[in-house]
């Protein structure tokens, strides 16, 4: 039993981190030119090219023959940068189509020369489609769990103000003709593992910028990181994200050893980092003061982001049914 | 990253779990009183005997010298088997001797350790004062070099077991001069010696735990001074390390049997169908899975790093709060029979009230919290 990182673990998180942050800082700028995840979209060709589509594949299915736990601490980075819901998409595409043995559609995600949107129920019949403006595949989120559609399988569509801006957001309707791939029974958790594996990112860049301006911000001639009221909220966002952290490695390592409990632990890591990073946003945008509450100063992103994860492959309320429902069996 | 246990270790869990199964107790640990202190003594003998006393302890001193990743296995098969509390034998055990083991002299290893282990000699805790808890090193027990005896005046309070306790880790000031961390000295003191009285103090949780000792001319031997005169702040860093770091395994452990245990009660009450409580009873699930996975990661820097370091007040303060939130939905599950007030380690009034110590001893949630802005996050030493 060991939850360091091994040699190889470590390299792919720094290789991400610095990559990362030299290209998509989460800065306002990124996102205010109004096109949407544009920056992002530049960059999905290169993560194609690095091996992030198929890090978690293994090398007889065009992958790297990296596993789960890898792919989940790319994603904590890839969360902490808040990267486009293009990448999850395509990594999760990717394994579905790879495992159902339709490796065309497989290798051109793999190999980026496609990518894929998500499409989630709008409750009312239709659909969101989230950052699926000329993607070619779509991560179609049902009751069973995700399915692959090409992305011309939608009709009627039409664009709609995002709460999260830095995605693209529409409504459209799933033609009844379109042909679908099926995701395999993992295909569920895995979503959701690698969204834990985000929100857990989040949660952990908001925790950081809070305890920086802690030590920048000076008032009543102190540094406000000296007083309790201040620091003591910080030291409960640090203990949401280790909760968080750690419970994303347990639920990687299950669900790359495809142990008996690993639905569970990823369910558990989906709800426990979901809940790190909404309180961390909303302790974040509090300690920041105006500041956190202006659009310029990017703590409001990852709130936004956060809540659009949520919504992706069933909600909190979904989660705590289905964890209840499973602490039973 | 992995989650599997060596063959050894697994071979140890089998060992374990099928001597528990053949020696725990099958009577209920008593709650109080003569009865409870006899029943902690036998089952730390019998510990002993079986080999498994000290299971952290290195071998010279009669411990089993075991890895910090068998330690989380013990309390596993432990909380597994639904054996007692380590009750009177808390402090002994998992601070008091492991302190001397690491800075005591050969005398004073040979004096206590091996009676520690055998639930011959039971120790008690002598840190707080009433105008010293969570500044600690602001304590004004004195005590004056005569001859070569210390002579002990000041008091004591919130010493779990004193009235049980034959000795004592008690920190006195012996330089009252110098800055207030650097005055203090850690001695051993005998329960027994003339001048110690003990006064239990009944707590909300029913149980008589705690007690205030008072100290009037208590002669100690110099010898009994453990790290030297005056270097006492630097042990107390010491025993703290083993409470907050290792200390409170058992119990992390543990909740989670006690979450499947209310699920369980939640089903038998016949309140599955409550959305509100099955929600509340499945963030709690997550949450404790969440609890174990930083035990597992901090038990992993441990084996990597030697020592626990302030990771270990996130692990504390993450497992106070869902010890309490687990105590308070227990109430709203069980309904009317929080009418009833149980025993400490029965279901599920007393250990509900127990809970509200989880925040407080051993260094208060928001001391933890300050290890954490300081030391963890590096943020700015506060002004206190």
């Amino acid at each position: 039993m060991d939850l360091m990182l091994s040699e190889d673990e470590e390299q792919i998180v720094d290789a991400a981190k610095a990559l990362l942050s030299n290209e998509l800082p989460v800065e306002y700028r990124r996102w205010e030119k109004g096109a949407a995840s544009a920056a992002d979209r530049a960059m999905m060709a290169q993560f194609a090219e690095l091996g992030w589509i198929a890090l978690g594949l293994p090398e007889s299915k065009g992958g790297f023959g990296f596993g789960a736990t890898e792919e989940a601490l790319l994603f904590r980075e890839a969360g902490r940068a808040l990267v486009t819901p293009r990448l999850l998409a395509s990594v999760v595409a990717a394994r579905i189509a790879a495992t159902a043995g339709d490796t065309d559609r497989a290798s051109s995600l793999i190999e980026g020369h496609q990518q894929a949107g998500i499409a989630v129920p709008d409750g009312d019949g239709g659909c969101f489609l989230i950052d699926a403006d000329g993607a070619a595949e779509m991560l179609v989120i049902a009751g069973a769990g995700p399915a692959l559609v090409p992305g011309s399988g939608f009709h009627d569509r039409a664009p709609v103000r995002s709460t999260d801006e830095t995605v693209h957001l529409e409504r459209a309707k799933l033609d009844s003709v379109a042909s679908s791939v099926a995701g395999d029974s993992r295909a569920a958790s895995h979503l959701s593992l690698l969204i834990a594996a985000m929100l857990a990112g989040s949660a952990e860049a908001v925790r950081d910028l809070t305890a920086a301006h802690a030590c920048e911000r000076v008032q009543f001639g102190q540094k406000i990181g000296t007083f309790q009221a201040v620091s003591h909220p910080i030291a409960d966002m640090a203990v949401r994200c280790e909760a968080a952290l750690a419970q994303v490695k347990v639920a990687a390592i299950a669900f790359r050893d495809e142990r008996e409990d690993a639905d569970f632990q990823v369910m558990a890591a989906r709800i426990v980092a979901l809940d790190a990073a909404l309180s961390n946003a909303q302790a974040a945008v509090q300690l920041h003061g105006g500041m956190g509450f202006t659009a310029e100063y990017p703590v409001h992103f990852h709130l936004k982001r956060a809540h659009l994860l949520d919504q992706v492959g069933g909600s909190m309320a979904d989660q705590l049914d289905r964890c209840f429902a499973a602490a039973v069996a | 990253m992995d989650l599997d246990f060596s063959a050894e270790d697994e071979l140890f869990r089998q060992q374990v779990r099928q001597w528990l199964e053949d020696n725990k107790p099958s009577e209920p640990r008593p709650a109080d009183g003569p009865a409870m202190a006899e029943f902690d003594r036998a089952w730390q003998r019998r510990q002993y005997d079986g080999g498994w006393a000290g299971i952290a302890w290195p071998t010279e001193y009669g411990g089993r010298g075991l890895s910090t990743t068998q330690q989380l296995i013990w309390h596993q098969e432990y909380a597994r088997a639904g054996a007692p509390y380590i009750g009177i034998n808390f402090v002994g055990v998992l601070h008091g001797g492991p302190t001397l083991i690491v800075r005591g002299s050969e005398e004073q290893k040979s004096a206590h350790l091996e009676k520690i282990l055998k639930g011959e000699e039971m120790w008690c805790q002598g840190f707080s004062e009433p105008g010293a808890g969570s500044d600690l090193a602001s304590l004004r027990t004195r005590a004056v070099v005569d001859g070569d005896h210390l002579v002990v005046n000041g008091q004591k309070i919130w010493t779990s077991y004193a009235q049980w306790a034959d000795f004592q880790e008690l920190l006195v000031r012996t330089d009252p001069d110098t800055a207030k961390h650097k005055g203090i000295s850690w001695v051993i003191c005998d329960m027994h010696a003339p001048g110690v009285r003990v006064r239990p103090i009944p707590t909300m949780a029913g149980i008589p735990e705690f007690c205030e000792v008072f100290y009037d001319d208590v002669r100690i031997p110099l010898s009994n001074v453990v790290g030297g005169l005056n270097n006492g702040w630097s042990v107390a860093m010491s025993t703290l390390g083993f409470e907050r770091g290792t200390g409170f395994m058992g119990e992390q452990v543990r909740l989670a049997t006690d979450v499947d245990r209310l699920i369980a009660e939640t089903h038998r009450r016949g309140k599955a169908r409550d959305q509100g409580l099955t929600r509340q009873l499945a963030r709690l699930k997550a949450e404790v899975a969440a609890l174990q996975a930083m035990t597992y990661q901090g038990i992993s820097l441990n084996e990597r790093r030697g020592t626990p370091g302030p990771e270990s007040s996130m692990l504390r303060l993450y497992h106070g709060l869902l010890a309490q939130r687990l105590g308070r939905i227990s109430m709203e599950v069980i309904g009317q029979d929080a009418l009833v007030m149980s025993d400490p380690e029965e279901e599920w009034t007393g250990p509900y009230l127990y809970s509200f110590s989880r925040t407080i001893g051993g260094g208060t949630a928001e001391i933890q919290r300050t290890i954490i802005a300081e030391r963890v996050l590096g943020l700015p030493r506060a002004g206190r």
